[in-house]
């Protein structure tokens, strides 16, 4: 054999991409985070108009929110399964011992974590932004149809929070992904990812005084605020430092894991 | 070849790689062995890079094993038999990892032919018994067509078929010139297998010899001599290149001395004998008694 069998980063990226396209739960997680997003938005929407009521005959309480939060009411759940899918692309190879086998393949590391990195985002963006649009244009048809007030996707607001929505689900993917390596347990970073990420700043952000919020609007959740939220809100970031301030958590997760993955024993 | 130079490597305190140096040729079966924890597997992760060494290098075919351009020509290995996710099946583990060089399908299904798993490879690999991860395992080394074959205790749940073949196997690729480095903590395995041996123990070579010098230097008969008389019949003995151990206060082991001239001497000397045997070292037990300060797990009565 004469072939030419050098590894290369296309050729790595391949490799990922067979890894995670021929395991279930990849197409499990990911199908499961487009229906949920979009039934919930539609559930949401149909709680709103009244078509589903409180069990007492009128709509549930603490709703009347605009038509595009009530639409979106499903991406805490997408975000939750593709966090868990980022820790799975992550610490998987740790669980099975396959990451030696991986490793022996391709001894330079990084490239790996890169392919990784990149086949994720290929896989999560696309249907993110499937589930984004989906919830919308089917919560969208549910609240015209009651004669509801709705938004149209040209609509600035509606256009931030979706591809901002559709950019949070991914971003923090990638964060998952990082703490599966960094972590090397999957359920350590599943752990790390909800709970750290995804509820400790919620929770303190309710708990601690006001004065806490210049600190506390850093932190990766509420940093997304501005983009994954219709109302601005004054406690929290103006847009383009959310932006900022967030890809710098999704950039510094990535940095943290790829030292660690680079000089580490594999 | 693999160049091992000093290579070192510690966990915390314990020092599982103590500064060996070794070489690994090519067309030959080069067999490492030690008992468990004397540092084999840890040496092969630091010849492909997966450990970083403490001190100390290994090249491989002459380079860094991260540097080298298509890592899977230069080592094919089998460092664990179960190095698979266990949601995939045997084929498209194959088919994921070969495709991380550009290795195609066709060369999947034919080492999974060569290994005999043709007829499973699209069954989950986490339903495999152990013989059969090995021998994916071992279609996982063999894929690349690599020039060195390094394998972890490759016989470990083989069947009986499955150890012949893998005989047959190992010595072929050395036939073709390729370097064959393989692992394990059974001299029995090694007899028969291998051409030259490497035996660790705690993180030491004891040995680096051809297969064939280790048995003619254990070979060498020993007898023992059991008279009342023995403290007159010692010194005619102890001369030349005999060498003499004093078991009892009547038995010796006399080493480089044929049985039949300890009888003519004590003949000559008139002295009584009761018992003059030859012992012969089984391999097995010269490996035992070489590593038996360095085993880490005495089992019994000799529990460290």
């Amino acid at each position: 054999m004469s072939v030419d069998v050098d590894v290369t980063f296309p050729r790595i990226i391949r490799s990922e991409f067979i890894k995670l396209r021929t395991l279930r739960s990849t197409w499990i997680l990911l199908g499961s985070m487009l229906v949920l997003f979009i039934a919930f938005g539609a559930i949401a929407a149909l709680a709103t108009t009244g078509q589903i009521d409180d069990g007492r005959g009128g709509p549930p309480a603490a709703l009347g929110l605009d038509p595009v939060t009530t639409v979106l009411a499903g991406a805490g759940f997408a975000v939750l399964i593709m966090s868990v899918f980022g820790v799975l692309a992550g610490a998987r190879e740790y669980g099975s011992g396959m990451i030696r086998t991986t490793l022996a393949f391709v001894p330079k590391r990084l490239p790996v974590l890169w392919a990784k990195v990149l086949v994720l985002i290929g896989l999560v963006i696309p249907v993110a932004v499937l589930a984004a649009l989906g919830a919308f244009f089917l919560g969208m048809a549910v609240l015209t149809g009651a004669g509801e007030a709705t938004a149209s996707l040209s609509d600035p607001d509606a256009q931030r929070v979706l591809i901002g929505t559709a950019a949070y689900i991914t971003g923090l993917s990638v964060i998952g992904l990082a703490l599966g390596i960094a972590m090397r347990s999957m359920p350590g970073a599943i752990a790390t990812v909800i709970g750290g990420v995804l509820i400790l700043p919620a929770l303190l952000t309710v708990l601690l005084p006001e004065s806490w919020r210049s600190v506390l609007k850093y932190l990766p959740s509420n940093a997304a605020a501005p983009f994954t939220e219709v109302k601005v809100r004054a406690d929290m970031l103006a847009l383009t430092p959310g932006i900022i301030v967030f890809i710098a958590w999704v950039v510094a997760s990535l940095v943290v894991a790829g030292f660690l993955f680079a000089r580490r024993d594999a | 070849m693999i160049e091992v130079r000093n290579l070192t490597k510690q966990y915390g305190s314990v020092t599982a790689v103590d500064d060996i140096s070794f070489t690994v040729e090519p067309g030959k079966v080069t067999g490492f062995l030690g008992p468990n924890g004397a540092g084999k597997s840890t040496t092969m992760r630091m010849v492909l890079g997966l450990d970083r060494p403490t001190a100390g290098s290994v090249l491989v075919n002459g380079q860094n094993y991260r540097d080298t351009a298509a890592p899977v020509h230069e080592i094919g290995a089998l460092l664990e038999a179960k190095g698979f996710d266990k949601a995939r099946s045997a084929r498209n583990h194959l088919i994921a990892l070969a495709a991380s060089c550009g290795i195609g399908i066709t060369r999947v299904d034919e080492v999974l032919a060569m290994v005999g798993l043709n007829e499973v490879a699209r069954q989950k690999a986490g339903g495999f018994s152990l013989g059969m991860g090995q021998r994916l395992g071992i279609a996982v080394a063999l894929i690349g067509d690599p020039r060195i074959v390094m394998l972890d205790e490759p016989v470990n749940g083989l069947d009986p078929d499955g150890v012949l073949w893998i005989r047959h196997l190992l010595r072929e690729l050395a036939e073709e010139g390729r370097t064959v480095f393989l692992s394990s903590h059974l001299m029995s395995e090694m007899e028969l297998i291998a051409d030259q041996l490497i035996i660790i123990g705690r993180g030491k070579i004891l040995a680096d010899t051809t297969m064939s010098a280790f048995i003619d230097s254990w070979s060498t008969n020993r007898v023992r001599v059991v008279a009342p008389g023995i403290a007159d019949l010692e010194p005619l003995l102890s001369t030349g290149s005999t060498s003499i151990v004093i078991e009892s206060s009547d038995t010796l082991i006399c080493s480089g001395i044929d049985a039949a001239v300890i009888g003519q001497t004590a003949f000559a000397a008139g002295i009584i004998l009761h018992e003059l045997t030859p012992l012969s070292v089984s391999l097995e037990e010269a490996f035992m008694e070489l590593t038996k300060d360095s085993v880490q797990f005495h089992t019994g009565e000799n529990a460290a």
